[in-house]
């Protein structure tokens, strides 16, 4: 019962740190999987189970708006859990995402704290999948 | 006009270094910090309400200590991530500006930052609406905010 998270973000700094924020937090990680933009993050979804998304908005060849509006247009993530984790400061954009999307928003620069407790909150305080079946890739999805 | 660009400037670049990247920021610099070389730099543009550009510039040796800082698992770090490091600090310190000077119900976008690995004379034919110079441990960072074809309120906030 552990979590399979994916990191969508553009600086492999940023995504080495929530990595490891993730790993010491306290929170049952099983898979952290890693990709640079919209299009990788959609190609990691079609291959692992994931079970919580954490995404950047501002990415070159397919930012995070573009990448949770395919997220949502398909059923077969409609129960995925997705965090946005942004320099954004639009309380415009924000609300939007939140409103369509998104079940959390953490604002870079973020304490390890903070992103913990999102992360926590967001799962539900529980640890991860429900059942205990092992990690399989989604079949055939179609964004 | 200015000194509102120049305070938001020096509010979001001083919070990044101390709460992003762990270091202290000093407003007066001494001779070591004021002499030390070009390091490394980069820039984000941006669009929206107002369109421009953030740099920032490293002086000194300074850029592995941030990397090790944000990422102290990693025993050497590379020049690909002390460039990515810098590229990420900049663009933090730009999506939190923007707001500052925008208004938060502004919607801007970032393009992805760019390096800029040697010092060259700015092209830029304007100067910018702002610049800032802050000292860190081992040298200093300059920031320069250009706008284009923006007219500013004289509380900041672009119109």
């Amino acid at each position: 019962m552990s979590l399979n998270i994916l990191i969508v973000d553009d600086s492999a700094t940023m995504r080495r740190m929530i990595t490891r924020t993730l790993h010491l937090s306290g929170l049952p990680v099983d898979g952290v999987f890693e990709a640079a933009n919209g299009r990788e993050g959609l190609l990691a979804l079609a291959k692992n189970r994931i079970d919580l998304a954490l995404i950047d908005i501002n990415m070159p060849e397919m930012n995070g708006e573009e990448m949770i509006a395919r997220i949502r247009q398909n059923p077969t993530f409609k129960d995925l859990a997705v965090v946005v984790v942004s320099t954004e400061g639009s309380t415009t954009r924000i609300a939007s995402l939140m409103r369509e999307a998104a079940v959390g928003f953490v604002h870079k620069p973020f304490t390890p704290e903070r992103l913990s407790q999102v992360v926590y909150e967001v799962t539900g305080g529980t640890h991860g999948n429900a059942t205990e079946e092992p990690s399989e890739p989604v079949s055939g999805p179609d964004f | 006009m200015e000194m509102q660009l120049k305070n938001h400037l020096s509010q979001s670049a001083v919070r990044t270094f101390e709460e992003l990247a762990f270091v202290f920021t000093d407003s007066e610099l001494d001779e070591m910090q004021l002499e030390a070389p070009f390091e490394a730099g980069a820039t984000v543009a941006f669009d929206g309400p107002m369109r421009g550009r953030l740099s920032l510039r490293l002086y000194g040796d300074i850029l592995e200590t941030l990397t090790q800082n944000m990422l102290p698992d990693l025993e050497k770090s590379s020049h690909a991530m002390r460039i990515d490091t810098l590229k990420e600090i900049t663009n933090v310190i730009c999506g939190n500006l923007l707001p500052l000077i925008g208004g938060e119900a502004a919607i801007f976008d970032l393009h992805p930052p760019e390096s800029d690995d040697i010092e060259s004379p700015d092209t830029v034919p304007v100067p910018p609406a702002t610049m800032m110079v802050v000292g860190l441990e081992g040298g200093r960072a300059e920031l320069s905010l250009y706008l284009e074809e923006t007219e500013v309120m004289d509380n900041g906030v672009a119109q």
